[in-house]
């Protein structure tokens, strides 16, 4: 059977073009349907998020998330004890036994132009977690500690709500629409979920630029697709040379990179211009003794590009280990964007991330005492 | 004999690039069907809407029934009606306040030819082994999933999707009177300086897709392989809606 073989292009440029596909929304009849308006109130089933609760926790972040986006789009949120249904013309979340981890049920009007009514419902049965420290989510599961990971609601409530916004499912970027749990921003141990530049395009193409500006940078990437869902990988420390992931060990639940000092190595990170316009900005690449980058960290290079807010721009960066770091010792390769805080932004927490790394021990690392030697003193 | 027929992906330039960087993804089509009530290849030949009893809580909700001819059973039995029609419903569809939909569950225009796992028609609001993963649609005698991926085989020989086909993925879909369409929007490059480029287009690729025939042929392989011991699924039954019969959703505690 003669068989062929796909034909890949290496990702040989330092400018990695991302896919030319981004975000989807929905025609009817060739329009776009969306909200007839820039605002809607979301009612949230009050017994399914009590105060308190990790539920209303992860709700409130998610609408945040959410309202954050670059387009005037908002939702209210309001609680309340009126039981939910389906097609009562309201718009409401709740939590109950369903057949996937969320879903979201659109109306729209007969005219074919405006949706009437958007239902989401979070599954009861799923293992959820509220919290923003990494090793309870699924995404930083670490299986050397107690600690039982799980799926953040946060985000898959955030992927629900870029539907009640009119947004599609997306596989060709990296992007909320996609996989959702592991679409977060991580600095330190902190992981938060967010909307991301594809979701805040679609969000200004259906209802215009509000103006705001928001740029970022994440350890994570597009690495194929499950259906109508991009995946999600970790971003990697290649060998400049040959272009291949360098050798890790996997530890805390996280990829720890081997590398020489003095080494040159390819870092590559996520950037995002998630606000209304291009921007043309300083980024930092940083070591550092914790996994939480800041412009405190020692600087290895810095750098300046340009970010388009329509598109994913998964970049590569050639940085040199310092060789005066200790042997055998865990540090952090991260970067920072708008290192000197020159813009603006609604979300100043998503601006740095991290790779960890291990330096190897080498015969470098022995260091010559000079022997000093006493002349014998005679008597 | 198995028969793969080679097809030249490098025409779909936005889908082959995508592909350049995706991880393909394997399914199990024997688990599949193990799940399932029932395996058969269908053609739709009625699509049509009807809405559920109002129950305490919760109105009428809108279900699309998809009527299909069955043109050959891989697995279990499919209840089908004298004219060898089967019926599956799903929620979502129409009614005179305009159309309830749902991103997760397939969409189906009359014509489609599709291999379908069946599980839990009549009781779930999407009656197929994981959903819309549970529709393989044929089309021009080549497989491909519900998103338009192409059914592809890898270097170890197994199932896996491969480039996206997209005048499947973004067809028009009928809904009564209105035609819906998911509409993806595209994206330059740029080059770090503010401007935008093209993007730059691989080679074609080629890929070798699954046709009907082989992808059946192998299907029979891996239920085989699966559950040696009932690869016909003598005993499970996929049962058949009755489109005129009225119904029930009561797909919520708050709806009891």
């Amino acid at each position: 059977m003669k068989r062929f073989l796909p034909t890949m292009l290496a990702a040989s440029c330092l400018l990695a073009a991302s896919a030319a596909n981004a975000f989807t929304t929905y025609t009817c009849n060739g329009h776009d349907v969306k909200w007839s308006g820039n605002s809607k109130t979301l009612f949230a089933y009050l017994p399914d998020f009590p105060s308190g609760s990790s539920e209303r926790n992860a709700l409130i972040e998610a609408v945040a998330r959410l309202n954050e986006n670059s387009s005037p789009f908002v939702f209210n949120l309001v609680y309340t004890n009126t039981v939910p249904s389906l097609d009562n013309d309201r718009t409401e979340i709740w939590i109950d036994n369903i057949a996937w981890p969320g879903v979201t049920y659109t109306w729209w009007d007969n005219n074919c132009n405006n949706f009437t009514e958007k239902d989401i419902i979070m599954d009861s049965s799923v293992s959820w977690t509220s919290s923003a420290n990494k090793y309870y989510q699924w995404s930083y599961d670490d299986p050397s500690d107690t600690i039982v990971a799980k799926r953040p609601m946060e985000s898959t409530i955030l992927h629900e709500l870029g539907h009640a916004l009119g947004l599609g499912h997306e596989a060709d970027e990296y992007n909320i629409m996609g996989t959702d749990w592991n679409h977060m921003s991580t600095n330190g141990n902190a992981a938060y979920t967010y909307f991301g530049e594809d979701a805040n395009h679609g969000a200004r193409y259906l209802y215009g630029s509000d103006g705001t500006q928001d740029l970022g940078v994440v350890h994570w990437r597009r690495i194929g697709n499950n259906g109508e869902y991009s995946t999600h990988g970790r971003t990697r420390l290649l060998d400049p040379n040959t272009n291949t992931e360098l050798p890790f060990t996997m530890v805390k639940g996280e990829p720890q990179y081997n590398v020489n000092r003095g080494q040159t190595v390819r870092m590559e990170l996520t950037f995002e211009n998630n606000g209304s316009a291009y921007q043309y900005e300083d980024v930092g690449y940083y070591v550092s003794t914790n996994s939480y980058i800041s412009t405190g960290d020692r600087l290895l290079t810095s750098v300046s590009f340009g970010q388009s807010p329509a598109n994913v721009y998964t970049r590569y960066q050639d940085v040199t280990v310092p060789s005066d770091l200790s042997c055998s010792k865990e540090y952090w390769l991260g970067a920072k964007i708008d290192k000197d805080n020159s813009l603006a932004e609604f979300a100043e927490w998503n601006n740095a991330t991290y790779i960890p790394i291990k330096t190897n021990w080498n015969f470098s690392c022995l260091v010559l005492q000079p022997i000093i030697i006493q002349p014998l003193a005679l008597n | 004999m198995q028969k793969f027929i080679p097809l030249l992906a490098g025409g779909l330039l936005l889908a082959a690039q995508a592909q350049a960087h995706h991880v393909l993804n394997n399914f199990d089509i024997g688990e599949m069907a193990q799940q399932a009530d029932s395996v058969f290849r269908g053609t739709v030949v009625d699509v049509s809407y009807a809405s559920s009893n109002p129950v305490k809580g919760q109105g009428a909700i809108p279900h699309t029934f998809v009527t299909f001819t069955v043109d050959e059973v891989l697995h279990g039995t499919a209840e089908t009606d004298r004219d060898n029609t089967y019926t599956l419903r799903f929620i979502g569809g129409q009614n005179n306040k305009g159309v309830m939909w749902v991103d997760q569950l397939p969409k189906f225009n009359i014509g489609d030819e599709d291999i379908l796992f069946v599980k839990g028609n009549g009781e779930a609001q999407c009656p197929l082994v994981e959903c819309a993963n549970g529709r393989f649609r044929i089309v021009d005698g080549m497989m491909h999933n519900e998103y338009g991926q192409a059914i592809v085989e890898d270097a170890k020989g197994r199932m896996t999707l491969g480039a996206v086909n997209e005048r499947i993925k973004f067809a028009q879909h009928k809904i009564g009177k209105q035609t819906l369409q998911k509409r993806t929007h595209y994206v330059n490059g740029f080059d770090g300086k503010g401007n935008d480029v093209d993007i730059p287009r691989p080679e074609a690729a080629k890929v070798t897709m699954y046709d009907a025939g082989s992808f059946i042929a192998n299907s029979h392989q891996q239920i085989h392989k699966k559950m040696p011991n009932d690869p016909l699924g003598v005993n499970k039954r996929a049962v058949n809606v009755n489109k005129t019969k009225a119904f029930e959703l009561r797909m919520s505690k708050k709806a009891q």
